[in-house]
């Protein structure tokens, strides 16, 4: 009897204690049956992870039937009697490949993330919200006119979205979620907003006051205002200017100077290394954003038609940002290209007419205010003219996963924007990202009717504001045409955007904004071919206005110009081949001066051997080379000696770092101040510091990595791609992808290689159109499809995919479709 | 063989049980199996073996899958343990669950 009993209680205890874990998560992971469940848990996913031959599906409000061919690229081509029901069926499709996808990228948008991965998303949910992002959205959608084309077509979209996950069975759920112990959420109109200031967080934030402070506190605001020069000391601008060749400032830089004590007074309020943290500003390189385009008009072709090419630069990502798509209404739309998963309309692509693609402009659209407030930790009002105003307050929670309360924070807004503490100041901002309009998602629907280059330019010059991008453009007639499109606002005073602003007095707010005749742009210019790789736009000695500071550096336009000027007879496999062209324009400015200091320098075998190295090499930073790394060493040792009066007395810390483009400029004026080194009692000159650089850096590497002709000083091992998952799980990210490029080439790649060629495109606007095109990854985001990764291997060869462009279902070929799906109302 | 019969009976229940209910249908079935087995020694065995044969079957299933080599590549970098493990784990599991609701309701 009593062992009865205790087997009875054993088998409680036993049962207990699993079922426990069976049903209740324990730590990060989730409850341990669903997952395991061999009929709907993780291992069931495998049934999902490919399309089926054939499926059919409903969503409520379809007017019509949508047929939707896969072709062999997984690429959904929908085939729909009208435009609502085509954005339907694309919120349906796209959920179907990326559902995980759109509920955590539009979480990020929103500061919403703990409530999906739980509390270790809570500084990432902070910082949004802190940037007032998700009130911003809110107030967007709230005040959107439900009458409006934009409304119809959100709302279509979300519609779509939502049909696929609630036909969505726990089995069929995607592998994500099963990991998370979670089930997707229903999608809705505001979640657009959300997503969109996600990308203007991406591409529109910038650190120039924290830069310029920063240099000004270390040597003076003469020397800041040189080292981060409002117009970049390179011209080589994208609105074309006439030169032929690189326009180059060479007035002598400020020497380092006396800190500025306004600024080290301020140091406090934006000087901080961890500011851009507090800022929540995104940790970028250089190149990170590195896109390129260009087009070229038929007179400058082989073929006598328009081409256009692009390639956006972005976090790589498993699955990837873009997700490519075809929708095809009868008389009225007929787009292929590509879409980010929860927005509706193509962003990049071409119709039968025109063709478009955008890089990052890179202007200031955000400013710093210091305020005054009426209580230091926990005010209430803000000073404003002589008087106090009330702070607008926003309570900000934070739930978990389970709807349980993690955190309260308290945002607080000026008439401005967002009003945070940081280092016992107080600091406001005011961001373009946040006045956006709610048109930017029409906008996409109104550039894919466009019949002309012109046209779309204008259409988007009318409804677009951010995140600005230069927006280019070439149609079938032959014209091409390049706009910088976006909000850029008119400041006070100097005009200057990249200075800290006291926030006491109006007198500091904008004035108004560029109107569309101001923008940098270009229509068929004489030149034949346009092109832009995040430099400054515009020639300053045609528009001097602010637009923006410390410009991308100009190395990829140099070296797309070039290329472009000495080819009369563009072919779209050129233009293939030029978007991983590995030659260097920076190498070519610096290689010269750095083999002649070699030269000319005391002959110490360090220093020789490097400059017969850095002179043999052909300056292309292909995988096999093995002089890129030192030219790399050398260009890191060079800024550490030439800047090292930025560099903060406290261990560890970072100084601002003056871009190459500013040291190229110091490199023809070698007995400037900045090549003397402030821990010597003697005065260094251009050629000493190079020499050093030389020296050091050829030292450094053999110690390192062994002689040079070791295999350990090929490129291929020092510069490889690394392509996250969005949960940053290794086994479901790639690394170690070869990348032929580094530093300022027109296919960059630097850092850790998380940034780099999001999509490359290629389109020849003949009868016909012609397009190629690319993007790292594959169309599904199922990490067991064969569609994950397919598009890896040609990716990272600068290969390009024939894209398929039927006009109706029936002309695709019966062995270039992968799968069909056709879409119905539900049946009453 | 009537006694393995029953057994692949039981298999087969739990299998069709988890892919209509889920997990929670293998401490049921081997609950019940015990219930209907009430005088026989060794149910609670049987119901262990029963459950574990048919989540063993609907893994084998998946198995087959074409995916299933890149899905278990996927799993492998996520759980601390190989996706076989994981596997050998869940079949476990199923045991423990069903033989340990079977104690319960079994009398002998």
């Amino acid at each position: 009897m009593a062992q009865s009993r205790f087997g009875t209680l054993s088998a409680l205890l036993v049962l207990g204690v699993v079922g426990y874990v069976c049903f209740r998560p324990l730590g990060p992971l989730p409850p341990l049956g669903p997952l395991i469940d061999p009929a709907n848990g993780l291992f069931a996913t495998v049934r999902t992870a490919e399309l089926p031959a054939t499926a059919d599906g409903t969503i409520s409000g379809l007017r019509a039937p949508v047929n939707v061919t896969y072709d062999d690229r997984g690429v959904p081509h929908i085939f729909a009697a009208n435009t609502a029901d085509a954005y339907r069926a694309l919120g349906y499709v796209v959920a179907r490949d990326r559902l995980f996808q759109i509920e955590m990228q539009t979480r990020a948008g929103a500061g919403t993330l703990t409530e999906l991965v739980g509390a270790r998303a809570l500084p990432l949910d902070q910082t949004t919200r802190a940037l007032g992002m998700p009130r911003a959205a809110e107030q967007r959608a709230a005040t959107m006119d439900t009458t409006t084309e934009t409304w119809r077509m959100a709302s279509s979209y979300a519609a779509g979205i939502n049909a696929w996950t609630r036909g969505l069975s726990p089995r069929a759920l995607p592998l994500e979620y099963k990991l998370l112990g979670r089930e997707p959420r229903e999608y809705r109109v505001v979640d657009m907003m959300h997503l969109l200031n996600r990308m203007g967080y991406t591409l529109s934030t910038s650190d120039n006051e924290l830069q310029h402070l920063q240099a000004s506190a270390a040597v003076g605001r003469l020397a800041a205002d040189a080292l981060f020069p409002v117009h970049a000391p390179i011209v080589e601008p994208i609105q074309p200017n006439g030169q032929q060749f690189a326009r180059v400032d060479r007035t002598e830089l400020a020497p380092p100077g006396r800190p500025d004590s306004q600024a080290i007074a301020l140091r406090g309020a934006l000087g901080s290394p961890q500011l851009r943290l507090a800022l929540g500003l995104p940790e970028r390189g250089p190149d990170a954003v590195g896109s390129n385009n260009w087009a070229v008009s038929p007179s400058r072709s082989a073929s006598g038609h328009a081409l256009l090419a692009g390639d956006p630069h972005l976090e790589l990502t498993l699955p990837s940002i873009w997700y490519e798509a075809h929708l095809v209404v009868p008389d009225t739309l007929d787009v292929y290209g590509v879409t980010i998963p929860g927005l509706p309309g193509i962003v990049i692509g071409f119709n039968r007419d025109v063709a478009w693609t955008f890089t990052n402009v890179g202007a200031d659209v955000m400013d710093f205010y210091l305020e005054t407030v009426d209580d230091p930790i926990s005010p209430s009002r803000y000073q404003l003219d002589g008087a106090w105003q009330p702070l607008e307050r926003r309570l900000e929670r934070y739930l978990a996963p389970d709807g349980t309360l993690i955190r309260e924070d308290t945002v607080r807004y000026t008439h401005r924007g967002p009003l945070r503490r940081i280092n016992d100041r107080w600091i406001s901002h005011r961001w373009t990202v946040l006045e956006g309009a709610a048109r930017e998602t029409e906008v996409f629907d109104r550039a894919a009717r466009s019949t002309s280059a012109r046209e779309l330019l204008d259409h988007m010059a009318t409804d677009y504001r951010v995140p600005a991008q230069n927006m280019l453009a070439a149609d079938r007639s032959g014209e091409i045409g390049i706009r910088s499109t976006g909000r850029y606002p008119i400041r006070p005073d100097s005009g200057r955007g990249d200075v800290l602003r006291m926030g006491n007095t109006r007198r500091s707010d904008w004035l108004g904004d560029w109107t569309v005749a101001e923008y940098p742009q270009s229509f068929s210019p004489a030149q034949g071919f346009l092109a832009s790789a995040n430099q400054e736009p515009i020639d300053p000695l045609v528009q001097p206005r602010y637009f923006g500071a410390d410009w991308e550096r100009p190395w990829r336009a140099i070296r797309i110009n070039e290329l472009l000027r000495g080819n009369a007879q563009v072919t779209a496999d050129n233009m293939r081949e030029y978007q991983t062209e590995p030659r260097s324009a920076r190498a070519d400015a610096f290689v010269p001066v750095l083999t002649q200091v070699a030269r000319n320098a005391p002959p110490k075998p360090s220093i020789v051997r490097a400059g017969q190295l850095l002179a043999s090499w052909d300056r292309r930073y292909t995988t096999d080379n093995s002089v890129a790394v030192l030219f790399e060493a050398v260009m890191t040792n060079l800024a550490r000696m030439l800047y090292d009066e930025l560099q903060p007395e406290q261990e560890g810390a970072t100084g601002p770092r003056p871009s190459d483009m500013t040291t190229a400029i110091l490199l023809e004026q070698p007995t400037n101040a900045w090549w003397d080194l402030r821990s010597t009692s003697a005065v260094e000159t251009r050629d000493e510091i190079i020499a050093d650089a030389l020296e050091t850096s050829f030292d450094e590497l053999t110690t390192q990595l062994g002689q040079p002709d070791s295999s350990s000083w090929r490129w291929s091992a020092h510069r490889t791609a690394t392509i996250n998952h969005l949960l940053r799980i290794p086994s479901l990210s790639r690394s170690g992808i070869p990348m032929q490029g580094g530093s300022g080439t027109l296919s960059p790649s630097t850092g850790a290689g998380t940034h780099g060629a999001s999509w490359r495109m290629v389109v020849e606007l003949g009868p016909d159109i012609e397009a190629r095109a690319i993007y790292p990854g594959g169309q599904s985001g199922h990490p067991a499809s064969v569609r994950y990764d397919d598009r890896l291997a040609a990716w990272s060869a600068g290969h390009l995919d024939a894209l398929r462009v039927p006009r109706s279902a029936s002309e695709l070929p019966g062995n270039q479709r992968r799968a069909q799906l056709t879409l119905t109302p539900p049946s009453r | 063989m009537m006694r393995m019969l029953r057994i692949i009976g039981l298999a087969v229940v739990v299998a069709i049980g988890t892919w209509f209910g889920g997990w929670w249908a293998v401490p049921l079935c081997g609950a019940v199996y015990a219930v209907l087995r009430q005088q026989h020694q060794g149910a609670v065995g049987e119901a262990a073996f029963g459950a574990m044969l048919g989540w063993t079957g609907l893994l084998l299933w998946q198995a087959t899958h074409p995916a299933f080599g890149r899905l278990s590549a996927a799993v492998n970098g996520v759980f601390p343990v190989p996706a076989p493990a994981l596997m050998l784990l869940s079949v476990c599991v199923a045991g423990v669950l069903a033989a340990s609701a079977a104690r319960l309701t079994h009398r002998q």
